[in-house]
């Protein structure tokens, strides 16, 4: 490298410079979970958990009250972060049982002591046509079908766009498993979809 | 084992899919929260947010400011979400990691360590007081926890245009008599109007109140009444007065007082235009069919 570096002078700066290339690639090839803020995190991810949070079953009108208590653990388990999955995976796996808690915990507070939830329902916020808006509340309803296990998995996979060794990581579930809770939900919701096609048309 | 074996997403190429499918699928895909709700949201968790930027810059940003960040985050969020868990974040969840935010900022620091301490046992309604100067600052304000004091209102903070170090003396006299606190108006926490005096220590009677109100939320919802108008009377400028509409609103809609609620909500929106709170209670107006009690 150095012209003329025969001697054990010029050898000693260029191992220590070749260690701390070393390091320097170490550290971008598997970024250290020091080196992630839960601000970065959430400027990079929150849309789409809300977005998960939603089709996980979490109302409109909590969804943000929830979608925070999911960076709150962020910032808890940031520091055991072990950096074994993506941080994405890592991070939906989180959404998911926030989701699960507070479906939970919904179920108690809202829907024993009155016959609807209140703040139910919101206008849609784009101008998506009437026929779009529809379809996606019947998909919506046809998500409300599946069970938490499938709905996890097919949400995962579908709609955020996991592969399926993300979503069994995510969901700590064996790969076949999730496979075959996929392959479940997508008849219960093609079930679904065509029975709204039979009422609608 | 790899997702090669990964069947095809759904879609409209897949064959024998319902176009109803296909078009739902493609909203759910689209539907990503706009840039207001991710700013709510930002807001909300303005204490770890900032805190965890703070620690990670470590020496840059002054220890003294880092650490009056994370107090006045307990202060005014473990107000804030005693009560209600409308907007902001249920509170056994937020306050425990507020709290270890001011001890990380505090080590940090390596200064204010023995503050710090003092800030973790001490029950809300001290730690509200401890919290008198900061809490003042309107929660817009929070987020931005990197800044120099100087930086906010100086109309709403009293002492806002001293330099952060000469605060170190006023903070740890604390425990002196209430006396010295007064001077420090309290502001309400979404507006940046200074009101009269409130003082901080009834924080605590306060949540209590709203706390217990909710709590009769699904059994009750004429008591919960009763205690936000016992509250109002109580309380006419208390810190909690927008989580106080919130639940009577989420009451009159329990009751099925709808006109009522809507009339309240729109006095809420003239009043505080900005609220987080705002859109859950015009989520909650809008409901369509009226709630069986």
């Amino acid at each position: 490298m150095y012209p003329g570096s025969n001697n054990l002078a010029s050898q000693a700066p260029q191992t220590l410079d070749d260690a701390a290339n070393e390091a320097a690639s170490g550290s971008c090839v598997v970024p250290s979970a020091d080196a992630l803020t839960t601000s970065q995190l959430f400027e990079e991810y929150a849309a789409f958990a809300v977005r998960a949070l939603l089709h996980l079953g979490v109302r409109e009108a909590d969804v943000e009250d929830v979608c925070q208590e999911v960076f709150v653990v962020v910032h808890r388990k940031l520091g055991d972060f072990e950096g074994r999955s993506s941080v994405r995976t890592w991070l939906y796996g989180i959404c998911v049982r926030v989701a699960k808690d507070h479906r939970q915990r919904a179920h108690r507070r809202y829907e024993e002591p009155c016959a609807a939830p209140p703040g139910g329902s919101c206008a849609p916020t784009q101008e998506v046509t009437l026929q779009r808006s529809r379809a996606l509340r019947a998909f919506e309803n046809a998500l409300d079908q599946l069970d938490d296990a499938k709905r996890e998995v097919f949400v995962l996979f579908e709609i955020e766009g996991l592969s399926m060794k993300e979503v069994a990581e995510a969901l700590d579930c064996p790969l076949q498993t999730a496979y075959s809770r996929l392959h479940a939900a997508r008849d219960v919701i093609l079930g679904a979809m065509q029975l709204f096609h039979g009422g609608a048309s | 084992m790899s997702h090669e074996q990964d069947p095809p997403r759904w879609g409209a190429a897949t064959h024998g899919l319902p176009e109803s499918l296909v078009a739902g699928l493609e909203e759910a895909r689209a539907a990503l929260p706009g840039a207001d709700r991710l700013a709510r949201m930002r807001s909300g968790l303005a204490p770890l947010l900032t805190v965890s930027a703070a620690a990670s810059l470590g020496a840059v940003v002054p220890s003294s400011t880092v650490a009056q960040t994370a107090i006045s985050g307990s202060g005014t969020l473990a107000g804030k979400t005693a009560v209600s868990g409308a907007a902001g974040l249920s509170g056994k969840l937020l306050v425990p990691w507020v709290l270890v935010g001011g001890i990380v900022a505090a080590t940090v620091g390596g200064v204010v360590a023995f503050r710090s301490t003092q800030v973790s046992e001490a029950p809300i309604a001290s730690r509200a007081r401890s919290a008198v100067p900061s809490s003042a600052v309107p929660s817009s304000a929070v987020p931005s926890g990197a800044v120099p004091s100087g930086a906010v209102p100086s109309s709403a903070v009293p002492s806002g245009a001293m330099p952060s170090s000469a605060r170190g003396p006023e903070l740890s006299q604390e425990r002196t008599p209430e006396a010295a606190v007064p001077k420090l108006p309290l502001v309400h926490p979404s507006s940046a109007v200074a009101e009269p005096v409130h003082e901080a220590g009834s924080l605590a009677p306060e949540a209590r109140l709203l706390a217990q109100a909710r709590a009769q939320l699904t059994t009750d919802p004429r008591a919960t009444l009763r205690a936000c108008e016992q509250h109002q009377r109580e309380f006419s400028r208390g810190v909690l007065s927008q989580e106080r509409e919130v639940l009577a609103v989420e009451a009159l809609v329990r009751l099925g007082r709808n006109a009522e609620a809507q009339a309240r909500v729109a006095r809420f929106r003239a009043k505080f235009s900005g609220s987080p709170h705002l859109p859950r209670l015009e989520a909650l107006v809008s409901t369509q069919q009226p709630l069986k009690q």
